[in-house]
């Protein structure tokens, strides 16, 4: 971490191309073949950067992230980009300012009832809430002209406890840089949709991207929030949308004006992944691989660094074992990805580049990213989740000697809010994981080619406020982080054990039963969401009709009636009720016929590969609706929510959107896609009644 | 001296262990050979590695 950190390495730097070489030369010294794979990709870093208020008073944002002596890094400003958004449009606007809490859906709601539109206006939001990138999103759609997002003390300032030096909290003018790039639409480099961004790539226009916003938005830290909040008038803010400066939170318009003005380079740079391979003994064209990005905002010792080094030390130690005469059975691939904060540029345009070959071998992709100190996270394919939990058993949490399975368990178990739940959960011998949305590396693998993939990592003791700025050091991560580096070795051995287990095993271990569980308890959900919606309806419009609302107001402030709603129809399920029941069906037999015959000896390559490529028949051809880059009819970011995941994304968000037409679409899809994955795992059962 | 003593005690007491121990996607003695696999590279592993890196 030391070396990686040393220096900022950003997506065209020219550390992270030295970094890149020093990582390649790495693995090549531990026997991997190993290559950089270039792409070029657009990347817009600024050349104008004003946000200042011109009414009632006077104030110029400082927009710089001061230097500390404590932190050996934090004054490498020549290299360090500046607090800025990746992939905001250019823009120079002057508007009044509207305050909308985090900037969600939810939050213009509320700001309706009290009649504020921000159609012209400026806004600012505070970050938390939902991804950054929805604020913008959200803002334009409603009409504005501009966006501001600012780290409330609430969010990771001073609310929560010592800022930086003392603590690890963000300090007056930390500033969150990050991408606002369309992620739920696409990742990846606007101008090569579906296709490698390779040199000689036909590149659209980027007024036909689908996934650039149109309105100029820029970070900022509390320091210079306050001054524009501290001045704004209008109705005082709700309460759930105050935060925790010393002032009244008001909501505006006005009477503060500010004049916004960033403009950006526009240019096409390099984007360097280091891709390592170990050559499978007897799989070789069956491949495992395990990924975290290099790049980062600037330093990045927790965000990826921390990650990346668990990473290479998995390597090394691998490379370690093929001197005993071990050798994998499949081929093992590492994957150093750059260009992942602006939005997961490397690792979208390698799987694009090569994504019939992905198709084909590849049985599975590993995840990390930032790792730090505390309970083992896993998100991913549920058909995987078996394998994590025996891997988390059989790995020991470093602070406490018991294993990561039961750290996790009791933490969740602690903080479960009823007596049921906290018995299920210390009774059960194995955990849940979570399901993949968005915000790192896996989207490419998973939603867009439908390859099995987990995202993991430990935290939820090591909280700070260093994201995306420049205290995101070497420095900040010894003190506050993860000291001894003990979860970094923590991450090596479960990342480590799930490689290993997936590239030696005779039978790859999926496991349809938890997936049908996982699958069963979503179908229950979007099922009980169309009712509840329609009880909920009922009672809403009666109230708008009998104008209780209007009763329940103080009639000395304003107060726009909301408008009464269709009511929710009734929406033909069954289709998805036979195809989850056949799944039930499939899932049981290969389970029972998998136990009596472990080892089967016939017909391997085909059984595996009926195995690993079954998740494929999740997908849908045309894509999620709006967004057709989203093919996985599981697991997507929500539309409106960003990292956020939507299980059974097309189905679910037609609903929450009362798009009743395409609900009953979706579900057909969904329920013909379920049958085509049962179908497939009863291809693998009746290799295994061959025997 | 007294370190290889105490490695070959740990060593056979954990491969007690693996006789219990159920692993998907292996069976019997591959999975008996897959966790002493996996305890070597754990040992493999170094800290200062991850800190130097
Ligand atoms: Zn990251």
């Amino acid at each position: 971490m030391k070396h990686l950190t040393a220096r900022p390495h950003h997506l065209g730097s020219p550390m992270g191309k030295e970094y890149a070489e020093w990582m390649r030369d790495q693995f090549r010294s531990w026997g991997y073949e190993t290559e950089i794979e270039t792409y070029k990709v657009l990347f817009p870093t600024p050349k104008v950067r004003v946000l200042e208020m011109v009414a009632p008073t006077k104030y110029k944002a400082k927009l710089v992230e001061p230097a500390l002596k404590e932190d050996a890094t934090s004054g490498q400003v020549k290299e360090q980009l500046p607090t800025y958004h990746g992939f905001s449009a250019d823009g120079d606007v002057t508007g009044e300012l509207v305050f909308v809490g985090y900037g969600v859906p939810s939050d213009y709601d509320e700001l309706d009832k009290l009649g504020i539109d921000v159609k012209g206006k400026i806004v600012i939001a505070k970050y938390g809430g939902s991804w950054r990138g929805i604020k913008p999103k959200m803002a334009q759609e409603k009409g504005a002209i501009g966006c501001i997002i600012y780290s409330d003390p609430e969010d990771d300032g001073y609310f929560q406890g010592d800022v930086y030096p003392k603590g690890p909290f963000r300090p007056g003018l930390g500033a969150q840089r990050g991408s606002v790039l369309d992620l739920p639409v696409r990742p990846g480099d606007p101008l090569t949709p579906n296709i490698g961004a390779t040199e000689e790539a036909k590149r659209i226009e980027r007024a036909q991207a689908d996934n650039l916003i149109s309105i100029p938005v820029i970070p900022i830290g509390y320091e210079d929030a306050l001054p524009l909040l501290r001045a704004l008038g209008g109705p005082v803010a709700p309460e759930y949308m105050r935060g925790a400066l010393p002032i009244t939170y008001h909501v505006g318009p006005g009477p503060v004006k500010v004049h916004l003005n960033l403009q950006f380079d526009w240019k096409l740079v390099d984007c360097h992944n280091v891709i390592a391979k170990m050559k499978g003994s007897e799989l070789p064209d069956e491949w495992v691989m395990r990924g975290n990005h290099h790049d980062a905002w600037v330093n990045g010792a927790a965000d990826p660094v921390s990650g990346m080094v668990a990473l290479m030390e998995e390597a090394r130690a691998i490379a370690e074992l093929t001197k005993t005469g071990w050798k994998p059975k499949r081929t093992i691939v590492f994957a150093g990805w750059d260009g992942e904060e602006p939005g997961l540029l490397g690792s979208t345009e390698w799987a694009e580049d090569h994504a019939q070959e992905l198709q084909q071998k590849l049985v599975a992709y590993i995840n990390s990213d930032g790792n730090g100190r505390g309970f083992l996270y896993a998100e991913g394919s549920h058909t995987l989740q078996q394998m994590v939990s025996d891997v988390a058993r059989d790995v020991k949490d470093p602070q406490t000697g018991v294993s990561v399975l039961e750290r996790r368990k009791s933490a969740m178990a602690a903080n479960a809010t009823s007596a049921k739940a906290k018995k299920e959960i210390i009774n059960s011998p194995s955990m849940t994981i979570g399901a993949l949305g968005s915000g790192s590396d896996y989207s490419p693998f998973i939603q867009h080619l439908g390859i099995p993939a987990l995202n993991i990592g430990f935290g939820g003791e090591d909280n700070g406020g260093e994201y995306h700025s420049i205290y995101d050091s070497y420095d900040l991560f010894k003190r506050f982080k993860d000291p001894t580096f003990e979860y970094g070795i923590a991450l090596a051995k479960t990342a480590g054990r799930i490689t290993l287990r997936l590239a030696n095993s005779n039978v790859l271990p999926f496991d349809f039963k938890g997936f049908y569980q996982t699958v069963n308890g979503y179908v229950n959900e979007v099922t009980s969401l169309v009712d509840n919606m329609r009880e909920s309806t009922e009672v809403e419009n009666q109230m708008i009709r009998e104008d209780r609302y209007k009763q329940a107001s103080d009639p000395k402030t304003t107060f726009i009636q909301p408008t009464a709603k269709d009511p929710v129809p009734h929406l033909n399920f069954s289709n998805l009720l036979n195809a989850e029941a056949n799944l039930e069906k499939s899932a049981s037999t290969y389970a029972e016929l998998i136990k009596l015959n472990p080892n089967p000896n016939t017909n391997m390559d085909r059984l595996n590969k009926l195995l690993y490529t079954a998740e494929q028949k999740l997908t849908i051809a045309e894509g999620l609706p709006r967004r057709p880059w989203f093919q996985h009819s599981i697991y997507a970011p929500g539309y409106y929510t960003g990292y956020g995941v939507k299980t059974l994304p097309g189905v679910r968000e037609a609903i929450e959107q009362r798009n009743w037409k395409e609900a009953q679409e979706q579900i057909e899809i969904l329920a013909s896609n379920l049958m085509k994955y049962s179908k497939q795992i009863d291809e693998a059962s009746a290799i295994l009644k061959m025997r | 001296m007294k370190h290889i003593l105490l490695l070959v005690f740990i060593l056979s007491i954990s491969t007690y262990t693996f006789a219990q121990k159920t692993i998907q996607g292996f069976a019997g003695e591959s999975a008996k050979a897959e966790l002493a696999l996996e305890d070597k590279f754990d040992s493999y592993l170094k800290a200062s590695n991850l800190v130097s890196g």
